[in-house]
C-alpha cells in the first residue's frame, strides 16, 4: 500500500493547536460556568446572610438602646442610693452639739478647754476605705486642768463615754516658773467611733 | 515544505471490513479538484451496507454563503461526520520517480528535496512533498540505491483545498493521490501489474499498480469538465448537458451526473454485491452500454474527444513502458477505469487499441459497489472512505 500524506505539517500542527485550544477552551468555559454557579450560589447565600445580618443589626441596635437606657437607670439608681446613704449618714451621725455636751460632762470643775476641733469623715468615706486608708473622725482638744489628777479624770471619763474608739493623751505640760497650784496644760486626741 | 518518511505498510483491510468502520459509518472519502468535489461514505446497518455519495462544485476562495451551502449539501446527502481522507485529483500534482544513493533515511529525505527541486516547475519551498519507497519486488534485481516515487503539490493549492473542505466541516487527516487511494482495493494477481485510470472532474490519473503499490502515476490536466467543454464547443450544447451525455454512457440515464448543484445518491448494496466485487477487472458492461448509448454518440465522442482520449491512451502506454524499462519487466494484465467516464466506450476502445489489453470499468473491484452503478463515479472517494491506514497525518 502506498501510504503518503500531502497535508502540510504546519497545517497539521495548526489543527492540533486549534484542537488543544478547543479542549482547553471547553475546560475554561466549564471552569467559568462552575465559578459562575458558585458565585451565584454564594451570592444567594450572601443575600440571605445580609438580610439576617441586617435583622440582627436592628435587634442589636434596639438592645443597645435598651442597654444604654438600663445603664442610665442603673447610674441614676446608684446616684440615688448614694444620696440616700448620705442622707441616712447625716441623719444617723452624732451631732456636734451632743459631743459638746459630752465634753462638758467630762471636764472637772478645775479644768477648762482652750482649743477644740472636730474632724468628721464625709458620708460613706469611713465605709469605702480599706486598711490604713480608712477615714476616721477625730476630736482634738487642748485645755488647762488643776492638776495631773484632773487630766486623768478627764481621760477616764472620755473612755467611759463609749463614743470614742481611742483616747490618747498627747501631752501634759506645766508652765515654766509657775507654781504647783496654777495647774497643767494638756492635749488629748480622741478617735470617733464610726457611725 | 513538509516531507516525511513513508510509514510501514498497514495490513490490507478487508473489502468492506467492519474493522475499518467506526460505528455504523466510515469516515468521509473525498475526491477533490480545485472546484469540484465528490464525496462518499459507507454505512453499515443490520448486516447490510451501502453508500451515501454526493458531488458538487466548490468555489475558491470559499465565501460565507457557499460554506453554509456546502454544509447543507452534506446534510442533504446524508453524509455525517467530519473526519475525511481526500484524494487530490488535480493537474497540479506532480508524481515522479527518483533513484537515489543508498543513505540513511535523513539523508534520503535531503536527497529527495534536492532532486525534487530539479523536477518541479516551482520552488521546492512552495511544495508539499511526500514519497514512497518502491517495493523490492518491482525493482530490477542487482540495482543499488533506493527508488522512490515522489508526490508533490503546490502548498497554495493544498492549503486552499484544505481550507475549502474545512469550511464545509470536513477535517482532512490524509491527502492522497487517486492512485494511492485506489491501490489498497486494486485487486490484481500476486506479482502482476494493472493499470488504473481514474477520470475526475478536472484531471485524469493514470497509474500502474502492483501488489497494492503504486509504481508510477501521471495526472493529465483534463477531466470530465474539460471534455464536456470540448463537446459543448463542438456540438453547441450547454456544457451541463454535455456532462450529462458523457456520464449517461454508464447505462443509468436517470442516475447520471447532472447540472444540478448536488447529486446525492444512496446505494444500498445487497450482500451478494460484496462477493461479486472480488472479481477484478472482468466486467463486460457492453450490453448495457449499447442499450443506453446510441452508436452515433460514441462516434461523435470519438471524433471530438479523440485527441484527448488518445493522449490518455498514450500516457497509459508510456507509464507501462516506464515500468517495463526501468523496473522489473512484468506485463500488465488489466486496465481498470474509474470515475464518471469509466463507462465511456470510446475511451475503452482507444486504450485497448493502444495497449492491447482489456479495459473495463472497475465497478466490481471496489468495495460495496455494484457493477454498472452510477456510484462508480465516486470510486476514488469510496476508496478514500475505506482507506485501510489511519486517517490522521503522519
Amino acid at each position: 500500500m502506498t501510504s503518503i500524506n500531502l497535508v502540510p505539517a504546519d497545517i497539521v500542527r495548526g489543527r492540533a493547536a486549534r484542537a488543544r485550544m478547543r479542549y482547553w477552551g471547553r475546560w475554561i468555559a466549564c471552569a467559568l460556568a462552575a465559578i459562575g454557579l458558585l458565585y451565584g450560589g454564594l451570592s444567594r447565600l450572601a443575600v440571605g446572610s445580609s438580610s439576617e445580618h441586617r435583622r440582627l443589626n436592628g435587634t442589636y441596635s434596639v438592645l443597645r438602646q435598651d442597654l444604654r437606657a438600663a445603664d442610665t437607670l442603673i447610674q441614676r439608681r446608684d446616684d440615688l442610693h448614694s444620696r440616700c446613704q448620705a442622707i441616712r449618714t447625716i441623719r444617723l451621725s452624732r451631732p456636734t452639739g451632743a459631743l459638746l455636751r459630752l465634753l462638758a460632762r467630762t471636764l472637772t470643775p478645775t479644768s477648762y478647754l482652750t482649743h477644740l476641733s472636730v474632724e468628721r469623715c464625709p458620708p460613706f468615706a469611713s465605709e469605702s476605705g480599706s486598711g490604713g486608708d480608712r477615714c476616721t473622725g477625730q476630736l482634738r482638744m487642748r485645755g488647762h486642768a488643776g492638776g495631773h489628777g484632773d487630766v486623768g479624770e478627764i481621760i477616764r471619763r472620755l473612755e467611759d463615754a463609749q463614743v470614742f474608739t481611742t483616747v490618747t493623751l498627747v501631752g501634759v505640760t506645766e508652765p515654766a516658773g509657775a507654781e504647783e497650784t496654777e495647774g497643767v496644760a494638756f492635749e488629748v486626741v480622741c478617735t470617733l467611733q464610726a457611725d | 515544505m513538509s516531507i516525511s518518511t513513508a510509514s510501514l505498510p498497514s495490513p490490507r483491510a478487508g473489502r468492506l471490513a467492519g474493522a475499518s468502520l467506526r460505528g455504523a459509518r466510515s469516515r468521509i472519502g473525498v475526491e477533490a479538484g480545485e472546484s469540484w468535489i465528490r464525496l462518499a461514505q459507507c454505512w453499515v446497518k443490520g448486516g447490510r451496507h451501502g453508500w451515501q455519495t454526493a458531488a458538487f462544485q466548490i468555489s475558491a476562495p470559499v465565501r460565507k454563503g457557499s460554506r453554509a451551502a456546502g454544509r447543507a449539501r452534506l446534510r442533504a446527502a446524508g453524509i455525517r461526520g467530519t473526519e475525511a481522507v481526500c484524494a487530490l485529483n488535480s493537474p497540479y500534482v506532480d508524481v515522479f520517480p527518483l533513484t537515489l544513493e543508498p543513505r540513511p533515511a535523513e539523508a534520503l529525505e535531503a536527497q529527495i528535496v534536492a532532486r525534487a527541486g530539479e523536477q518541479l516547475s516551482y520552488p521546492p519551498g512552495e511544495a508539499v512533498l511526500d514519497y514512497a519507497l518502491l517495493p523490492q519486488a518491482a525493482l530490477r534485481p542487482g540495482g543499488e540505491g533506493a527508488t522512490v516515487l515522489v508526490f508533490a503539490a503546490p502548498r497554495r493549492v493544498v492549503g486552499a483545498l484544505l481550507e475549502s473542505l474545512e469550511s464545509i466541516g470536513l477535517s482532512v487527516g490524509r491527502l492522497l493521490t487517486p492512485a494511492c487511494a485506489l491501490a489498497p482495493h486494486f485487486a490484481t494477481e500476486p506479482g502482476s501489474r494493472g493499470l488504473a485510470v481514474c477520470t475526475g472532474d478536472e484531471a485524469t490519473s493514470v497509474a500502474v499498480i502492483q501488489d497494492h503499490e503504486v509504481l508510477i502515476e501521471r495526472i493529465l490536466p483534463w477531466g470530465l469538465g474539460r471534455l464536456a467543454e470540448l463537446l459543448s464547443a463542438e456540438l453547441g450544447l450547454p456544457a451541463a448537458q454535455c456532462r450529462r451525455l458523457l456520464t449517461r454512457a454508464q447505462g443509468q440515464p436517470g442516475a447520471a451526473d447532472s447540472d444540478e448543484p448536488v447529486q446525492a445518491q444512496r446505494h444500498p448494496a445487497s450482500p451478494d454485491s460484496e462477493e461479486g466485487g472480488k472479481e477484478a477487472g472482468t466486467s463486460a458492461p457492453g450490453a448495457a452500454r449499447s442499450l443506453a448509448t446510441p452508436e452515433p454518440f460514441d462516434c461523435a465522442v470519438e471524433h471530438i474527444l479523440g485527441p484527448a482520449l488518445q493522449e490518455l491512451a498514450q500516457e497509459a502506454a508510456a507509464c507501462l513502458g516506464y515500468c517495463d524499462s526501468f523496473l522489473q519487466h512484468i506485463p500488465a494484465k488489466s486496465v481498470i477505469l474509474t470515475g464518471p467516464l469509466a463507462h465511456l466506450a470510446p475511451m475503452h476502445q482507444l486504450i485497448e487499441n493502444e495497449l492491447g489489453l482489456h479495459a473495463g470499468p472497475a465497478g466490481p473491484v471496489l468495495p460495496g459497489f455494484t457493477e454498472g452503478g452510477e456510484a462508480l463515479g465516486h470510486a476514488v472517494a469510496a476508496c478514500c472512505a475505506l482507506w485501510p491506514g489511519e486517517g490522521g497525518a503522519r
